[in-house]
């Protein structure tokens, strides 16, 4: 499976990046790549593969029982924010469509 | 005249205790971010594990609308960028939600109209931002972040403003008697987006919808619409087309308005969050959620109408809330047996004095300062001709107000009615007495003076005296 220039840029466009036009060509090379490896996995024969190399679908899932175990402590994660005041995080202001 | 098309999707906030994803506090109210943990947050190396509560009531919801409940569902990521969601995606779920189909039943007028649901997936609902508190920057509150919601989808089979807030209300009930959501709109814990699109007639290609967003109540849901339907009416019949677009209601302008234009559709790139595992809804999980399950509202207002023999106005009223129908059915099994309308009379008392005494005090029915049974022997001293109406009403009032029972307060107040034929008679001639010209104007055809005499004789009896008895006494004395 291959990328286009256009597959490449719009990507980037959703995930907010700017890219220039060598970048484009050297990121589309490197994802095509990554798409080839994972390609891979469709003529593997899994029949005969562990459970445990297909993936996690027969586990049982772990579901947690419905209590309060955890508090916030804005004070202690807000030193890793840009900016806070009174307890709110800060941002640029986004104005509401 | 154009065909309208109205579907819903509703957010409904689960009455968890702890969020969909993390072990933090869901409570209303908190002082910002302190009840926003790691996982909420989105801080590196940390894992969602989701709430069994949270599952539990979506199965719950999807068993009482008769959907498919899938054995296994699965998590996706939404991915968009706003900075109340700090992941940079929602986690939702998509192609695989946990209820699929199931219905609704809306009251039309005298007939009952289905609509069928599309869905119902569960979601973590976003943080909140404030754009007014402090200048050129946007504050967040993260508190409601994870928040489990449970997206209710419905087909789009509404035909009207009128339809679609008697859904939501239905809807609205149920959740609230399935004990999942608390149903406060003003806190956010049932929220409405709405599609709608207009054609030409019910047989035409569905018409170009546009979606109005974030509508927190019915009259707004209401207004909202009949605007919209109005706009779009309006571009169609002057030869436009309608946009598909994003759509805000503003309340104080009563219209609507588009959010900024989209360049190109929404591009979500759901796809299934590798740090979740499907979610199995094994028997255990279900059987959880069945024992959940009250009687229903619909169920419970045939009910009532079946055993109670209600019309099926005054069983939709005390059904409206499970506690206001646990309060009346508390009642009616009290009196029930006794007197051959007591159960009706009890109906007419609760939707009645009750809940205007309440309103006037501005308390619901659970925290009603009279007990039940308190209320039934009131009923009883009506049904068995003790109290005459106004002189119940004087009684109730004093129930309200104070801790006596009723047959002290009928004796303290002197309200017992006279049922007695001479204690009566004597009453009947002393009005007669009193009013000759009426007596003789009776006598010569005018009919209509019946109801003076009994009223004349029910005031001299300081509102005591048994006015039906009267009547009968008047017509026997006055030979006609």
């Amino acid at each position: 499976m291959s990328l286009s220039d256009e597959d490449v840029r719009r990507m980037a466009r959703l995930a907010r990046l700017a890219l220039d036009d060598g970048e484009v060509t050297r990121f589309g090379d490197e994802l095509g790549r990554i798409l080839a490896f994972v390609d891979a996995l469709r003529v593997a024969v899994l029949e005969e593969a562990p459970a445990a190399l297909c993936g996690p679908w027969a586990r049982t899932p772990f579901l947690r029982d419905d209590r309060v175990e955890e508090a916030g402590h804005p004070e202690l994660y807000q030193t890793q924010a840009p900016e806070s005041r009174d307890g709110y995080y800060l941002v640029p202001r986004v104005i509401e469509p | 005249m154009w065909d309208t098309v109205i579907g819903l999707e509703v957010h409904v906030q689960l009455l968890t205790e702890s969020k969909l994803f993390s072990s933090t506090s869901t409570r209303f109210g908190a002082p910002p971010n302190t009840q926003a943990g790691l996982v909420d947050l989105g801080f590196p190396g940390t894992l969602p594990v989701p709430n069994r509560a949270a599952v539990r009531m979506a199965v719950a919801f999807g068993l009482a609308v008769g959907g498919r409940i899938a054995e296994r569902s699965r998590f996706a990521r939404k991915s968009y960028f706003y900075p109340d969601l700090p992941k940079g995606y929602q986690i939702s779920q998509y192609d695989e939600p946990i209820v699929v189909g199931g219905s609704i039943a809306i009251g039309v007028g005298e007939r009952v109209k289905t609509i069928p649901l599309v869905r119902a997936h569960l979601e973590e609902d976003a943080g909140k931002s404030l754009h007014d508190l402090y200048p050129g920057r946007t504050a967040l509150d993260l508190n409601r972040a994870g928040i489990p919601l449970l997206e209710i989808v419905s087909s789009p089979s509404l035909a009207s403003p009128e339809e679609a807030v008697a859904y939501l209300k239905e809807l609205h009930t149920l959740v609230c008697y399935l004990g999942i959501c608390d149903g406060n709109m003003q806190e956010g814990s049932l929220r409405c987006d709405a599609n709608v699109s207009l054609r030409p007639s019910p047989e035409a290609p569905l018409g170009t919808r546009t979606e109005i967003k974030n509508l927190n109540s019915f009259r707004f849901l209401e207004q909202a619409l009949t605007y919209e339907i109005r706009r779009q009416a309006e571009v169609l019949e002057a030869g436009g087309t309608v946009a598909q677009e994003t759509r805000l209601y503003d309340p104080d302008r009563r219209e609507t308005r588009p959010m900024r234009s989209k360049e190109e559709a929404e591009d979500y790139r759901y796809f299934p969050d590798p740090d979740l595992l499907p979610l199995v809804v094994d028997e255990t999980l279900r059987a959880e959620a069945q024992t959940m399950l009250p009687e229903l509202p619909r169920a419970r207002a045939e009910r009532f109408v079946r055993v109670y023999g209600l019309e099926p106005y005054a069983a939709g009223v005390l059904t409206s809330s499970r506690p206001l129908a646990d309060y009346y059915e508390a009642v009616a099994s009290a009196v029930s047996g006794k007197g051959k309308d007591s159960a009706r009379t009890a109906a007419h008392w609760v939707m009645g004095d009750l809940l205007g005494a309440l309103n006037r005090q501005g308390i619901g029915i659970e925290a009603c300062p009279l007990a039940p049974a308190r209320l039934a022997a009131l009923v009883l001293r009506v049904e068995d001709g003790t109290l005459s109406g106004p002189k119940a009403k004087e009684v109730f009032e004093a129930l309200w107000a104070g801790a006596e029972d009723v047959d002290t307060l009928i004796e303290r107040l002197g309200a017992r009615q006279i049922n007695d034929r001479e204690a009566l008679l004597e009453l009947v001639d002393r009005i007669l007495e009193a009013h000759p010209r009426q007596r003789q104007d009776y006598l010569a055809g005018k009919d209509k003076l019946l109801g003076f005499f009994v009223g004349q004789a029910v005031k001299a009896s300081g509102g005591r005296a048994n006015p039906q008895e009267l009547g009968a006494l008047f017509r026997e004395r006055l030979g006609r």
